[in-house]
């Protein structure tokens, strides 16, 4: 060897001790090929065999599929590659970048893979997965360190002066907010959690709310949170950001008992385990399949079936307040009130005229509706959809007092109740 | 396309490899064609428009490595004059559209000079990892150290080989002349070359990425919640990212290159166990070190024109390493940073570092490092100098919080496979006993498999995406 040559001789140090041995080695030499270029060999082919599929019922989406050259096949092959789109597709990286995702959504044994990833994150000690924490009793949460209170402020805003031309018309205007995972099962969190941005972002939230004049704010962090620590009831699903059906029957309580009308007591419902095999997306975010899955249920009352649901945005109605067909795909969430949808009604069959509700919310109103439609008519509404003016909606349904019922992570990530705003002017 | 990507192990991968072996071992010709073309699709596959700027680089250096090897005996003046062309048009190239931008910027800074227009142009991908390589080309021909390439495909493939393509480390043609006529793809060189491979392969996803999340996470911290404590887990993430990235990498291509019968340069020797920051750029990126070395600061008279010419010379290297980082002002500062700092070692500072003991040398060497890629990752300057602030201390809320606590205490495994993988220790068992013990041998090899499906795990998830219906 020459000097030039010599600087190769880290990689030349290991080939040399490898020659060495080489006939040693030689079988071990081979399987590392066979195991390594069968596992790439055989997962290639398993990828292009098996069939793909069209939706992930674990992430909710559709997944991709195999990019087409060109949906039109008449023509010679040089005019398809001259004319079509998909030179076009070609040239600006969209035909490559629909392959990486195609690869990536239709892999071979997703699922495995997914939990493995789990399992090596977990052997690390890291103590979650993918943002996920894992927690004691079972529960799994999503970690938010830095929520954005100025976000919820701004949201408050908007609520304030809704509410105050309500209040000239005679419209009360109550508001209450569900807490976080993080929020509620303090007790539950592993050893040095940073707890500290839950309790700044609340007090922050609680001070601003109670100096509101037009809206009457309802605590509903403090007694949840009393009721998680008491430890008899279930108040939150261990694999989802989403409470209990108890957990909303609590959130009940307290939004009568602010309403000044007496809610119903415990002993007044039949409860009806639905399922013993949900899994809410905080399981599936965290990749950690060896947490078992929530049980269901639904609070059942007497004559709950003389109830009628009506989804407006696609003209469903179904008798009570529950779209079991959710029960059997893994959205089983989405089973109350059918879900998310810019507007649904619940009222009474007989035509019964009640108080009217407007219920403005997020998917955390889903389960508590069962129970207030018990002492209203509800005009349900969830401002992600909803594009009108709510004023305008107030007036023509003639609502007799209005709830802002949701999530307190929806309020720190958007200003989603800023529509509130939207027809003030013509009201006042 | 990247190594680190499903589509390429589990369909480049196995579709070139099956390509190539097809070709019976005494075509090389014919092998080094598969190459050309597979590299060709690999560097396509991400730049579809670019690859016809990478033809065209190879046409013009093929044929000019041509002329100067007919000139260079009997019309010296001519080859020079080819020679000083090819410079010209390929670092024209690489300065239009690496750098064409970052002029105009700068030019338009001046009163009068505000009309020019600043062009939509995308930086190819590995344009200044293949620029040099077929620089170094025409430069060893005309030396006299390499010769001359008359097979288009023997030449184009070392131009493209998709190995080394993306991310280098840079082949200087001198190195693989000989492997481009004559190279012998064995058993346990392939299967040497799979473990190279794995190690990159593990390197990248299980280690780099990770650190790389990290990082991102503490830089997403509001400004004003940042802690002293966050903003050095910050920084050292980083650091640990841009290592493993990097070395990971090179560490896959010198793996592939080995699969195909190729033997690299090592681009990494443990940077960060150096002892001074002169041992540190001995054993960071050493391919782009030489590179510069062979052909910028020797050809300029090296050390060997007395002191003033040696500074200057290694002003205009350490500026010109910082430049080709990247087309903005922190990556010039980055390398004359460096620049300094070595000049510092060289004038005096070295002799009294070799007294101190190692723990302070090493400690000294990782201080400056790890503010170099404060220089280094902030594009932004003034957002780099808040997050120096932070490190001592200067605009933060607290020392420590509760959130820094909590993460470092469920980091403390992954942190010391970050230290112990910095260090060669797991190098030198392996060196030392892979003779002898059969079952590191074979540990080995399931290792190899167990990383192959692990890095697997890690690719899918990344990509799995649950739809979060309760955030807007």
């Amino acid at each position: 060897m020459d000097g030039k040559n010599m600087i190769l001789s880290e990689q030349d140090k290991l080939l040399l001790i490898q020659q060495k041995c080489a006939k040693k080695s030689r079988s071990c030499d081979i399987v590392t090929l066979i195991l390594t270029l069968g596992l790439i060999v055989v997962f290639t082919l398993l990828f292009w065999i098996l069939p793909d599929k069209n939706f992930s019922e674990q992430e909710n989406r559709v997944l991709q599929q195999l990019p087409k050259i060109q949906s039109n096949f008449s023509g010679s092959f040089m005019e398809r590659l001259t004319e079509g789109k998909f030179l076009d597709r070609l040239v600006n990286g969209k035909y490559t970048a629909e392959i990486a995702d195609y690869y990536a959504d239709q892999f071979p044994a997703r699922d495995f893979f997914v939990g493995l990833k789990g399992i090596s994150e977990a052997a690390q000690l890291k103590g979650g997965n993918n943002g996920v924490v894992i927690c004691e009793d079972g529960y799994i949460i999503t970690r938010e360190d830095y929520p954005d209170a100025n976000t919820v402020s701004a949201n408050l805003a908007a609520i304030e002066e809704f509410s105050a031309v309500m209040e000239s018309d005679g419209v009360l205007v109550y508001l209450a907010m569900a807490g976080r995972p993080v929020d509620v099962l303090e007790s539950s969190l592993p050893a040095l959690y940073p707890y500290e941005s839950s309790e700044v972002l609340w007090k922050r939230f609680r001070d601003e709310s109670n100096r509101l004049e037009s809206t009457r704010y309802i605590e509903l962090l403090e007694p949840l949170k009393a009721a998680h620590e008491a430890g008899e009831q279930q108040i939150y699903y261990r694999t989802d950001h989403h409470w209990t059906t108890h957990g909303a029957y609590l959130a009940y309580r307290e939004i009568m008992s602010a309403m000044g009308m007496e809610a119903y007591e415990i002993g007044d419902f039949e409860i009806e385990v639905v399922s013993d095999s949900f899994y809410g997306t905080t399981w599936s975010n965290g990749g950690m399949k060896w947490i078992g899955a929530d049980e269901m249920v639904y609070y059942r009352f007497g004559d709950d079936m003389e109830y009628t649901t009506s989804v407006a945005d696609t003209g469903i109605s179904f008798d009570s307040f529950y779209d079991r067909s959710y029960l059997e795909k893994k959205d089983k969430y989405s089973s109350f009130i059918s879900g998310n949808n810019a507007r649904v009604d619940i009222t009474k069959k007989t035509g019964e005229k009640r108080e009217k509700l407007l219920l403005i919310k997020d998917s955390f109103a889903h389960s508590a509706a069962p129970f207030l439609a018990r002492h209203f008519d509800l005009v349900i509404i969830d401002l992600r959809y909803f594009k009108e003016s709510c004023a305008a909606l107030v007036r023509e349904e003639g609502i007799d007092r209005v709830l802002i019922l949701n999530y307190i992570g929806s309020n720190t990530s958007s200003n989603v109740h800023s529509i509130l705003k939207f027809g003030l002017e013509q009201e006042s | 396309m990247v190594f680190s990507s499903l589509e390429f192990l589990f369909l480049y991968l196995p579709v070139t490899l099956l390509l190539y072996f097809m070709v019976p071992k005494k075509h090389l010709k014919w092998r080094n064609l598969v190459l050309l073309v597979t590299s060709l699709i690999f560097y396509g596959w991400g730049e579809p428009v670019y690859v016809f700027l990478m033809m065209a680089t190879i046409a013009v250096d093929y044929v000019c490595g041509y002329l100067v090897g007919i000139y260079r005996e009997d019309n010296p003046k001519a080859a020079k004059q080819v020679l000083i062309a090819s410079i010209i048009i390929n670092l024209g190239i690489l300065g239009f559209f690496k750098y064409y931008n970052f002029f105009i910027d700068n030019l338009k800074l001046i009163p009068g000079l505000g009309f020019l227009p600043t062009l939509d142009l995308e930086l190819p991908i590995g344009i200044s990892f293949y620029t040099f390589q077929a620089l170094s080309y025409v430069i060893d021909v005309y030396r006299g150290d390499g010769s001359v390439q008359k097979n288009v495909a023997a030449f184009g493939a070392y131009v493209t080989l998709y190995p080394q393509l993306i991310a280098g480390p840079i082949v200087r043609y001198h190195d693989v002349d000989e492997m481009l006529r004559k190279r012998s793809e064995t058993v346990m060189l392939f299967a040497s070359g799979m473990r190279t491979f794995c190690a990159g392969l593990a390197k990248k996803i299980l280690l780099a990425n990770v650190a790389g999340q990290m990082w991102n996470g503490y830089l997403a911290v509001p400004v004003d919640e940042r802690t002293v404590v966050g903003a050095w887990i910050g920084m050292l993430c980083y650091t640990a990212q841009i290592y493993f990235d990097f070395s990971g990498y090179s560490d896959m291509a010198i793996g592939l290159g080995k699969m195909l019968g190729f033997r690299f340069l090592e681009n990494f020797n443990y940077p960060y166990i150096a002892k001074s920051i002169t041992d540190f750029w001995r054993r960071w990126h050493i391919s782009l070190s030489s590179w510069f070395r062979e052909y910028v600061y020797i050809p300029l008279g090296g050390n060997r024109k007395g002191q003033f010419n040696t500074y200057r010379n290694l002003l205009i290297v350490w500026f010109l390493t910082g430049f080709w980082h990247g087309a903005s002002w922190n990556y010039i500062l980055w390398g004359l940073y460096y620049f300094v700092l070595l000049v510092f070692e060289k004038a005096f500072f070295g002799k009294i570092l070799q007294k101190l003991p190692a723990a302070l040398q090493h400690l000294y060497t990782m201080f400056f490092v790890i503010l170099g890629w404060l220089l280094f990752v902030f594009e932004d300057l003034s957002a780099g100098m808040v997050w120096l602030g932070n490190m001592f201390g200067v605009g933060t809320l607290s020392f420590i919080s509760q959130s820094n606590v909590y993460d470092l205490v469920h980091s403390l495994l992954f942190f010391a496979i970050l230290v112990l993988a910095s260090t060669p220790i797991a190098k030198k068992l392996f060196y030392r006993y892979y003779a002898s013990s059969s079952a590191l041998r074979w540990g080995a090899c399931i290792g190899c498999g167990l990383i192959l499906v692990i890095t697997t795990a890690y690719l899918v998830d990344s990509s799995f995406n649950p739809f979060l219906y309760f955030r807007f």
